[in-house]
Parts: C-alpha cells; structure tokens; sequence
C-alpha cells in the first residue's frame, strides 16, 4: 500500500523482537522476586499480583464490553467468602471452594446481569452497586458467616501433601493467576466474543442487525468477570485465613476500577499499571503518614488530568 | 389470487404507529425469491420504518411478515438476521474505529458458535473457526472489490469504501434476502454504476434476493423487477417499473395533484 504502510511491516519483527526480549527479563525478574525480596516487598507484590487479577477481571465488564459496573468487590466476597464456609464449616478441602466458588458467582451473575444487563449501562451501574452493598450487608449480619468480625481462622490449602502457607508460596500463587489472567483475556480479546464485545460497545443496534444478541454477549462479560473475581477471592481467603465484611466495601470496589480506568480500560498492559499503581503507590507515601492518602489522589488526578485515556492509551491508527 | 406465486418476503397487513400517528397503515407487499424489488415513495412515505419492521428494531401494531413462509414479525434483530435476513443501513452504521476486516467479521457472529471457553481454551473450534472468519472476510471484501482495504480503520476510508464495507458485512450474516436502504445516496456516477453490477451480482453469483428502497429513480427502474410505491404508509401503486411510471397514483404523489395547484 502507502510508504508508511510498508515502513511498519519491515519494524515489525524488530520490534516484535524487543519486546519478547523484554517481556522474557521482566518475568524473569518477577519469577524470582522471593529469593531476594523480605516479607514486607513480597506482601506488597502479592496484592498487587492480586489486583491484577481483579482489573484484568473487571476489565472483562468495564473495558470489553464497556459496562459501568460499580459493585465487582461482591463478587470477590463471594469467593472468600464460599472458600471460607467450605473449609470452616462444611471441613472440606479448600480445593472444593474453587469449583463452587465459580458456580456461586457464576450464578450471582446471570441473576443481577439477566434482568439489567438489557437497560443502558447508567442503570446497571446503580443495580451493581446495590448489589455489592447487598452482598457486604448479608455477609454481616448471618451468624453462619461470622456477622461483623467475620471468619476466623480459614484453613491453609494442601498440595500433595504441602501445606500451602509461606508469603512466598502466595507470591507465586497470585503471580500465577495474574499470568493466567493475561492470558485468557488476550486470547479472549482476539476471539469472537472479544469481538462481538467491541461491536455491542461500538455500535449496539448495527451489532444487533449483525445477528448479535447484545443482552448474551454483555452477561457472558459479566458472569466471565465475576469468575475471575471469585477465584482471585478463594486464594484472597487462603492467603489472609482471615475475612471480614468491612474487606468487600464499596471502596473496594472502586479501587478495583479505579485500576482499571487509570491504566486504560480496555489494554492489558495499562490494566496491569493501573492495578500495580492503586497498590504500590499507596505504599510509597506510607512514610509521609496522614498525608498518604490525599497524595495518592492528587497523582491520581494528575494522572487523569495528563492522560485522560490511562496511563497506557490505545495506539493510534 | 388465482397462482400462488413463491414469495421469500410476504407482509400482510402491516400497520405502524407511534402514538397518535399511523406511520404505515395496513401495508402488504411480497418479493420474489431470487429478485431485485425496490421500495420508493416520497420522503416520510414510511419506507425506512417498513425496513425497521422488518429486522427487529420496530415492532408493527398489526399484521404479519413472513421470510420463506416463517412468522418473523416480533422476534428480536438478532434471531431475523440468523433466520436469514440483512440489512445496510441509510446513514452508514459502520463500527468507525475498527478495522474493515473486523467490521466484516462482526456478519460472521450469528454463523459460527465458539464462545468465552473455547477462546480461553483454544480449542479446535476455536481455532477451525478463528481461520474460518478471517478467510469470509478477505472473501466479501473481495467481492465488494476493496480487498486492499482490509486493514484501515472504517472511518478513514472513502465514503464510497465505507459504503462497500457495509455490503460486504451484512453478505457475511450469509442472508437469503438483502435490504439495502438507500445504497445510492451520495454515490458519484461511476460508483453509481459500480453499484448496479454489484446488486446484479449479489442476485446472480449468490442467489440473494435484494429489497431496495431508493430515491434514485433512474437506478430504480433499471434494476427492480418489481416496484412497490408507498404514500402517507399504504401503498398507492405496484408492479413493473413500466407500469408504475405510468400510474397516475404515483405522478401525483411525486409531482403533487391537480387541485394541489395553485
């Protein structure tokens, strides 16, 4: 075609080339964190490892299928919480919680998305909202799970006989997740339902006249995005032994798209930023005491102001 | 009615209204399996509301519309494209900021059935269908004649490409019947051209049967078999390009009545 057509073609195996040979040394550099971090460093990554999970999870709903949904903490309690009560009071192994977890937010999901995912995204946003205080509320005041102080004491998960137990051992546990995550949203992205989403959030009546049901193609982001939560909560709850309700607040949910948006909704790279950012930078003004949280929202609005489209904006064609 | 004659499209009875205002009134019309039949009438006649009945986003307050003999009134958008039914849209409906081989892509959706599992997966249907859709859409690019096109973002090509492209996506739902909503509007003479071998084609090479609405009269009478003429939502005038140029109905509509004068 043009000049600067061709121009590309030829950078692409050079640049191609760069970044395999960057991606290889920073995993590298994360794989092996734990032979040289202390407890502090590695509790740190493994919550950032953890909310990159959550984004990338969120970023299913929010990025893909561009629903606002303002209450995806629920569906992280309803992971901790299923891991906790099947460990604690049903005594079962902690791998069980895994399966029913899925179905539990699974399920969750198709009964808040199927009767809202219909309306304009405004309305779904008020809805999920509901719903994650909903879930906080409930979890509160049932004797079955804990009331106000929560469960106490949630068993370590087994591996062959390991006792799963080390800030080490979850270091890996949550790098591994965060990895799988990538993973299955990268090849979700270049599917046909990664497409099909692109289309419903472009232009919902030209998708429709395409043969798309928009209402299946957005639950299947929601219910998806839930799932990612639900299994990020499991392994939350095994890592803490310890949940409370306060845990799954409405904050929490906002941090969790407050990582998404401030990366750039929608890209991997930017949702991983956005994720590592509302957990690091928190944590880098620790010596600066009360003043901690009003610098993390002023860089926070610095980085909106400067680049409204998150920190890693789409390329543009 | 003596011969039943074989019709892909059958409305009967249409009716439309939004409120106090009948937009279509008892309207009935038939196409033809394997012709080019166009709908024309004056602006606010109801023609692109009788297309919106048609695919899903209007529901009629009366009457029935069948595609090969099935009921497809009141069914969702999604469910009359997957039964066989596409659409172009009057201002163009492309997805701007994706690419023209992913517009393309988004007609392959009600073929094929992989889903959220089988991507993450990467399963052999996955995969089988992955090839599948990419190969449909360099083909309808192709047979729209802007193969070149394929990676460049739709809202950065010429109007005329864009035009193209919305062809080749709704070809790619695979419809039996194609409604084109004004495909001449804002085309130049050689792209006007380029547009009547195109329908030609579409009814030749892939036994599509083509509904048109059109403002083009010129466009209209060279390639329609059959022409229905609306006014005030009925239908005042139908049958051969001919015999509708003819009609008295139809002069009046276009021109205005005798009496109208002043």
């Amino acid at each position: 075609m043009n000049a600067a057509g061709e121009a590309s073609t030829r950078g692409r195996p050079v640049r191609t080339l760069w970044r395999t040979a960057g991606a290889a040394a920073l995993l590298g550099v994360v794989a092996t964190v734990p032979f040289f971090a202390n407890d502090y460093y590695l509790e740190v990554l493994s919550e950032a490892w953890f909310y990159v999970l959550l984004c990338l999870g969120l970023n299913i709903v929010v990025g893909y299928a561009g629903l606002l949904d303002l209450g995806y903490a629920a569906f992280f309690a309803v992971g901790a919480y299923t891991a906790g009560l099947v460990t604690l009071r049903l005594g079962q192994s902690f791998w069980l919680s895994l399966p029913l977890a899925v179905a539990a937010a699974a399920l969750a999901g198709v009964i808040i998305g199927g009767p809202t995912l219909r309306l304009r995204s405004d309305y779904l946003a008020i809805v999920t909202l509901g719903f994650g205080e909903m879930v906080r509320i409930t979890v509160r005041n049932l004797a079955i799970t804990g009331g106000a102080s929560g469960l106490v004491g949630i068993s370590r998960p087994e591996l062959f006989g390991y006792r799963i137990t080390s800030i080490g051992d979850y270091y890996y546990i949550f790098l591994s997740l965060a990895l799988l995550a990538v993973v299955a949203s990268h090849r979700l992205e270049q599917s046909r339902i990664g497409r099909a989403w692109k289309y419903v959030r472009s232009d919902e009546d030209a998708a429709r006249a395409m043969g798309i049901n928009h209402a299946a193609v957005k639950l299947a982001a929601y219910v998806l995005g839930a799932i990612f939560a639900a299994i990020g909560g499991c392994f939350y709850a095994a890592k803490m032994t310890a949940i409370s309700p306060e845990t799954f607040s409405f904050n929490q949910s906002l941090l969790i798209l407050l990582g998404v948006v401030l990366g750039g909704r929608g890209k991997i790279p930017g949702v991983i930023l956005g994720a590592m950012a509302v957990v690091i930078l928190p944590e880098l003004f620790r010596d600066i005491g009360s003043m901690r949280m009003l610098v993390f929202a002023i860089s926070l609005l610095l980085i909106m102001l400067f680049r409204p489209a998150g920190i890693w904006p789409e390329r543009w064609r | 009615m003596a011969v039943a004659i074989v019709a892909l499209l059958e409305i009967t009875g249409l009716s439309l209204r939004f409120g106090g205002i009948e937009v279509l009134r008892s309207l009935d019309l038939a196409v033809e399996k394997g012709t080019i039949a166009s709908v024309i009438g004056p602006n606010g006649a109801g023609k692109t509301s009788v297309f919106n009945c048609l695919t899903g986003f209007y529901r009629p307050s009366m009457g029935q519309i069948r595609l090969a003999g099935r009921r497809i009134d009141g069914l969702a958008p999604h469910r009359i494209t997957r039964l066989g039914l596409a659409r172009t849209f009057q201002n163009l409906r492309l997805f701007r900021e994706l690419s023209a081989a992913e517009n393309v892509m988004s007609g392959c959706h009600c073929r094929t059935r992989a889903g959220a599992l089988d991507a993450m997966l990467g399963t052999a249907r996955h995969r089988r269908e992955e090839k599948a859709i990419a190969e449909a859409a360099e083909r309808w690019l192709a047979f729209v004649g802007i193969r070149d096109a394929a990676g460049r973002v739709a809202r950065t090509l010429p109007y005329g490409h864009q035009r193209r492209v919305e062809w080749a996506r709704a070809l790619a739902t695979e419809p039996a019947l194609l409604l084109l909503d004004e495909p001449a509007a804002g085309l130049n003479a050689a792209e006007r051209a380029d547009l009547v071998a195109l329908i030609r084609r579409v009814r030749d090479d892939l036994g599509v049967t083509v509904l048109l609405i059109e403002h083009d009269m010129g466009l209209v009478m060279q390639v329609s078999k059959h022409i229905t003429v609306l006014d005030y939502g009925r239908t005042i005038a139908e049958g051969s390009p001919e015999r509708v140029q003819n009609d008295p109905h139809v002069i009046a509509a276009y021109l205005g009545r005798e009496e109208d004068a002043v």
